[in-house]
């Protein structure tokens, strides 16, 4: 073995991106095709008045959310039990967080453009059924911050939680109280609307708008990402069977 | 190539218990090496220690004088196949999935190594993990460990769940591989009997702490068996370090270890039989004292 | 394969002396490497390696560098004369002892051998 090894770790996660790129893919392919199909059969019974999409749509984010789970629960072993760092993870899930959010933003905001064209055809017109941070689905420019920082939120939510419970059941329980917080605001600084935790008003901007949210997005993944860290910086890695 | 491992006083603790107490141990010829002991002995810790995949409570593991844990020029030369196939994922992966994987991450990698041994061990890239038996899927983790060619390389009871044939296939292809690239590997098993020929060292473990370390070649010369009438024995057997015994009619056998030199030779002289005591007797009569798990 | 009486490394070295004895091996001739014995064997190379060692050091093989192991001219002739020298220590003795011990009449073992030499003058 004369050959010269790389010594260094690769830190862009070129086979996890590529993986979940062309899953993500089809199952979007997949879901928008549903969607249409379910706005016709409901055009049936009633009149159509505002965007499929931007209703049905909305679940997508559970979708980030489990993969986050994948890449926190399987591949930080699969990674480390093949050599990898926990570092090197680190750095890999976080990029591709980031990368992965930036996708399936792309692909939901297209999703409303390929939507324009279904429903003018079929003479329909393509409201918002709740404030957005956009204020017309064609808004790219905005609907496009809004959805990659949901997806963003959501696939470190995901990871934050899958890491966590690997290490600890109760550490991973705890961390859901904390991800129910950050959703809450995440969707109070695009529509105003803060659900059951009445509470964290107290401690949101009395406005909704794209400054409000950019921030409180950018503060809610430094959290994420740092307890992230905290969490995989030590794990151990356990033996399935946990014998000798 | 063959890297040099050391472990200077580490000791590892689960919660309140020990399970690693201050073992100092040093391998650096290559060759397959045997690290036996009971279960819960410290043998899994041991390992997951040396590859990194806990950090332990205390003292220092070094590769080529490197710290291995979080240390990637270190870690990349390590590979370790645990019982439990922890190298492949069970959501959705394939076989060939779990090749890919191992080609990205694995600097010494060796596919068309890879591609031989899954048409020797009957598995198809298309199989999914997870609807693999528990032999086939040992087979895999096997695989992974071979075509990887880590320098330094750790079998933790992996091919438990393979019938006898195909763990003699696995020795086999252990051996061919070991010889055409020697470097470090470590080998803990519970089939004693059937891997010991292929150990250059052996290291034992109990409680925790390394009882034994030495080559087996010196191992194995280093237990007797005495037959013969009972008398004879006892007289031969008086003063040495009797493990077992047990005797038929008149006649007795007797297992010593640690013998003189000369023990042997008069055993022979007075009319017994001698054998030598095998790694896996010798295993047992060291450990055997402890009670159960 | 292997019996429990002696070292793995010394049956083998055994084994091989044996095939040097008794011509199997010719001299000059290049033995099998250590690999090869390790993989026949199932066993370590470091132990087939270790009676190889031996047997230089005894004068039964010698190495050539880079190519391998080859039987020492005059092992064989080496070999024979010293198994002469033991043997009737090692074999005959025994062997009469034994049939003192169950009793054969050593003028039968005289006839015995007076019926061998007759069949096979040499």
């Amino acid at each position: 073995m004369t050959t010269a090894i790389a010594r260094r770790e690769p830190i862009f996660p070129k086979r996890i991106l590529l993986d979940q790129l062309i899953f993500s893919i089809m199952v979007w392919a997949g879901f928008a095709v549903f969607m249409f199909a379910l706005t016709f059969i409901v055009s049936l019974v009633r009149e159509i008045e505002v965007s499929g999409w931007n209703i049905g749509g909305q679940p997508a984010r559970w979708f980030a959310f489990v993969v986050g789970i994948y890449i926190g629960w399987t591949v930080l072993q699969l990674h480390v039990t093949h050599g990898g760092t926990r570092k090197g993870f680190a750095i890999q899930a976080l990029i591709f967080s980031v990368a992965y959010a930036a996708l399936l933003g792309a692909l939901f905001v297209l999703t409303f453009f390929l939507e324009a064209g279904y429903y003018g055809l079929m003479g329909w017109p393509q409201a918002l059924h709740q404030p957005e941070l956009y204020a017309h689905p064609l808004d790219f420019g905005m609907a496009l911050i809004q959805w990659v920082m949901i997806f963003g939120v959501w696939t470190l939510g995901g990871l934050l939680i899958g890491v966590a419970w690997y290490r600890n059941v109760i550490l991973g329980a705890l961390c859901i109280p904390l991800g129910l917080v950050a959703v809450s605001i995440s969707t109070y600084t695009f529509s105003g609307e803060i659900g059951p935790m009445n509470w964290l008003r107290a401690f949101v901007p009395p406005q909704p708008g794209a400054v409000p949210a950019i921030t409180a997005h950018l503060a809610i993944i430094a959290v994420f990402a740092s307890l992230t860290w905290l969490a995989i910086r030590d794990i151990p890695i356990k033996n399935k069977s946990e014998a000798g | 190539m063959t890297p040099t491992l050391s472990l200077d006083t580490v000791t590892h603790r689960y919660g309140d218990t020990l399970a690693l107490d201050d073992v100092s141990l040093t391998l650096s010829n290559p060759g397959i090496h045997g690290l036996l002991g009971r279960n819960g002995s410290g043998k899994t810790t041991l390992m997951s220690l040396v590859a990194g995949l806990r950090k332990a409570s205390r003292g220092a593991i070094t590769l080529d004088g490197q710290p291995v844990y979080e240390n990637f020029a270190a870690t990349s030369q390590i590979c370790i196949i645990r019982e439990s196939g922890d190298t492949t994922s069970e959501w959705t992966e394939t076989i060939n999935d779990g090749l890919t994987l191992a080609r990205d991450m694995r600097p010494y990698w060796d596919d068309a190594y890879a591609n031989r041994l899954l048409d020797r061990f009957q598995l198809s890239k298309k199989h999914k993990v997870n609807a693999l038996s528990r032999g086939q899927r040992a087979k895999f983790a096997c695989l992974l460990g071979l075509a990887a060619r880590a320098p330094l390389t750790m079998f933790d009871e992996s091919y438990l769940g393979m019938d006898a044939p195909t763990r003699y296939d696995f020795y086999d292809a252990l051996l061919e591989d070991f010889m055409a690239h020697p470097r470090l590997i470590l080998v803990s098993s519970h089939h004693i009997e059937e891997i010991a020929k292929l150990f250059e060292e052996v290291i034992i473990i109990e409680d925790g702490r390394v009882m034994l370390h030495e080559s087996a070649d010196a191992l194995r010369g280093r237990g007797l068996t005495l037959t013969g009438p009972a008398a004879a024995v006892d007289a031969i057997a008086a003063g040495a370090n009797v493990l077992s015994e047990k005797t038929l009619g008149s006649t007795k056998m007797v297992a010593l270890y640690d013998v003189a030199p000369d023990l042997e030779e008069r055993a022979r002289a007075a009319g017994l039989e001698t054998a030598l005591l095998p790694i896996q007797d010798i295993f047992v009569h060291l450990t055997a004292k402890r009670g159960k798990d | 394969m292997f019996d429990d009486r002696s070292p793995i490394y010394r049956q083998i070295a055994d084994r091989i002396k044996a095939d040097v004895a008794n011509g199997t091996l010719s001299p000059d001739e290049q033995v099998m490497s250590t690999n090869q014995y390790a993989s026949f064997y199932a066993i370590n190379p470091a132990t087939a390696a270790k009676a190889f060692a031996q047997l230089v050091d005894e004068g039964v093989l010698y190495k050539r560098r880079g190519v391998g192991m080859f039987v020492s001219p005059g092992a064989r002739e080496a070999l024979v004369s010293d198994k002469r020298t033991k043997y009737f220590d090692a074999v005959l003795g025994p062997a009469l002892d034994e049939a003192e011990a169950i009793g054969i009449d050593p003028k039968d073992i005289f006839e015995f051998l007076a019926a061998r030499t007759k069949r096979d003058p040499k």
